[in-house]
């Protein structure tokens, strides 16, 4: 869910393998929710049980994203040894800014690194993360997880391809009111930043602000990845993956030639690790790659 | 292959529990059975999560608002005036006056290996402990870019690079002067010179050390009889070749507590440099005479060191 679409999929998990049940989507006004906030939950609880009344949902349980405008990601490079709670916290402590009794932190090991392992620590402000639980729990959803978007885009695209189709691939999910950007090398997710985009970009309204969109992100990559020897110079990524519920071919297509990389081409799901129920869909997979790896997630 | 990454933010224990609608909220409500009731309720939730996410918004902003002056107050006042001063001309201070030729002194030293990317180390600690030296009225001392110095003071005699003793300046510029009761009072942008030698080989601080180094510099604060000591991480960043972490320690006391603490700091030997600093009088008195309150930024560096290859791998370092 952002600022102007929600996006909901159900799948059905079992040892035949992952079924996408159903995908739905519908349009949503800055009065429900504002700046990634629910501003509105008497309006916003009616549309998610119409959709479930009419399509029939059997889910149980279900994982919502959080705009990442509200958590942080860093990684860490450590040696296995060292990758206990207490040191955790310690890195908690000293790296994250701010009352720690507003926040909920997690941490997850993301792949091998240097000197041993890539660790993830992520924090995000506890009142968002609440906020949108109470959503799910207020349409009758078992709340399993609240994920950061560009962790939901990276699961979604993971449990699809298996590996990804380059050593090094540029992810940008397109929200509003921040984009998020990541780098997948070697199949470890390092997380980047977040840009600043345009309203209209986000609504389709105009494309106009692409442009400037990929010169501001160019600069944030650059800044957050000289130093892993990447930059928007000739050290760029061998692939782009762009992501979000307003995005579909052209919009991509569009972000790689500004940023000159060459776009992934595929469809995730031709893969043949995910079947779709209903062939005909019209959404994009850029669309509903995020709302999938949320699915999965329960 | 990779690896999915499934987080959970939810409190640990708690997961949110669906309750269950039969339908739209409206429908629900006409019936006035236990599902409406479990609805409005949760309604009543999500209106009090509203109400309490605003007033904790409120509170939070106000909270670091004031948290934040006070740390602007303390730490960092680039081009402020000093108390009792007004900007001259009535107007508002004017930008940095700049000049082509003026040049920042050259970071460049006799030092090899990571060590050349800190050219301050011990230069500031210099300058505090020959502030008691000077033998005008100082107010303030406040840094701004690398290696700047702005010096509020009181003086009857003429300022030039040497005014404070043991002390060369690479140049003095004057953004205010005026004459007033007992000398002429004025605001100047020093240029200090980054120590060409010193006289130990600094250790790198790993990560995992820096909670020590907070601990110790926090206890020797205390120990030179500085009060209200606080000491905090306030920042890091990476660097070529390592990592370089900010540590605040603020508080108030005199100029002779400020000065036995930085140089217990400097024994540590420890790879770390006062990087901004502001000392400023709480009274009319000058900071040679009366109580001061400081804030100082030590940056602590994990770079590698001049001499010793063999040290050991930093535990952990941020991407």
């Amino acid at each position: 869910m952002d600022e102007a679409k929600a996006v909901v999929v159900e799948t059905d998990i079992s040892p035949k393998g992952i079924l996408i049940e159903k995908i739905a989507s519908f349009p949503i006004t800055d009065k429900q929710v504002f700046w990634g906030r629910i501003a509105d939950f008497d309006g916003l609880i009616p549309r998610f049980a119409e959709i479930k009344k009419t399509q029939k949902w059997k889910a149980k349980l279900a994982s919502i994203n959080l705009p990442m405008h509200f958590c942080d990601i860093k990684a860490f490079d450590f040696p296995k040894a060292y990758v206990k709670k207490s040191n955790i916290e310690w890195e908690i402590q000293s790296n994250f800014v701010g009352d720690p009794s507003l926040y909920r932190f997690d941490s997850i090991e993301a792949g091998k690194s240097k000197r041993g392992i890539t660790e993830l620590v992520l924090g995000a402000i506890a009142e968002a993360v609440d906020e949108r639980a109470t959503l799910l729990a207020s349409i009758g959803l078992n709340a399993v997880a609240v994920e950061p978007d560009i962790l939901s885009f990276y699961n979604g695209l993971a449990s699809t391809m298996l590996s990804f189709p380059a050593p090094s691939v540029l992810l940008i999910d397109i929200s509003y009111p921040y984009s998020s950007f990541a780098l997948v090398k070697d199949n470890v997710f390092i997380p980047g930043g977040n840009v600043k985009v345009s309203e209209d970009f986000l609504r389709g309204v105009s494309l106009d602000a692409v442009p400037g969109f990929a010169q501001d992100l160019s600069k944030a990559f650059s800044r957050k990845f000289e130093l892993a020897g990447f930059d928007m110079g000739e050290h760029k990524p061998q692939m782009l993956i762009v992501g979000g519920l307003s995005v579909d071919d052209n919009v991509a297509d569009l972000i790689a030639k500004e940023l000159e990389i060459p776009p992934y081409r595929k469809n995730p799901l031709a893969e043949g690790l995910v079947k779709l129920k209903d062939k005909k869909i019209v959404l994009s997979w850029q669309s509903y790659i995020k709302a999938l790896g949320l699915a999965l997630r329960n | 292959m990779a690896k999915l990454l499934h987080t959970n933010l939810l409190l640990e224990g708690a997961a949110v529990q669906s309750a269950p609608v039969g339908s739209a909220p409206k429908a629900s409500a006409k019936t006035k059975g236990p599902k409406s009731k479990t609805l409005s309720y949760i309604i009543f939730g999500a209106v009090i999560l509203i109400g309490g996410t605003i007033v904790g918004y409120l509170y939070l902003a106000e909270y670091f608002g004031n948290k934040m002056s006070q740390y602007e107050d303390i730490v960092q006042h680039p081009l402020r005036m000093p108390d009792g001063m007004k900007p001259g001309g009535g107007g508002d201070p004017s930008p940095m006056p700049t000049d082509p030729d003026e040049q920042l002194p050259s970071p460049t030293t006799k030092r090899s290996g990571g060590l050349v990317q800190i050219p301050w180390i011990g230069a500031y600690e210099k300058l505090i402990s020959s502030l008691a030296k000077a033998d005008f009225e100082i107010f303030s001392i406040t840094s701004g870019a690398e290696g700047r110095i702005y010096i509020s003071g009181r003086t009857s005699g003429e300022i030039t690079e040497s005014i404070i003793p043991g002390i060369t300046f690479a140049g003095i510029d004057m953004l205010d002067s005026r004459v007033s009761e007992g000398g002429t009072t004025f605001l100047a942008d020093a240029k200090l010179a980054p120590i060409e030698e010193i006289s130990f080989d600094p250790a790198p601080v790993p990560p995992y050390e820096r909670g020590e180094v907070i601990r110790k510099l926090d206890t020797m604060a205390k120990s030179a009889g500085l009060k209200g000591v606080s000491t905090q991480a306030v920042g890091h960043e990476k660097i070529a070749e390592g990592s370089r972490y900010s540590i605040s320690v603020t508080g108030a006391g005199t100029i002779g507590n400020i000065v036995a603490f930085t140089e217990s700091a400097m024994e540590m030997k420890s790879m770390m440099e006062i990087g901004k600093i502001t000392i400023e009088s709480v009274s009319d008195k000058s900071i040679k005479e009366g109580e001061v309150r400081f804030g100082l930024v030590y940056r602590v560096y994990d770079l590698p060191p001049i001499k010793t290859p063999a040290v050991e791998q930093p535990l952990a370092a941020e991407l």
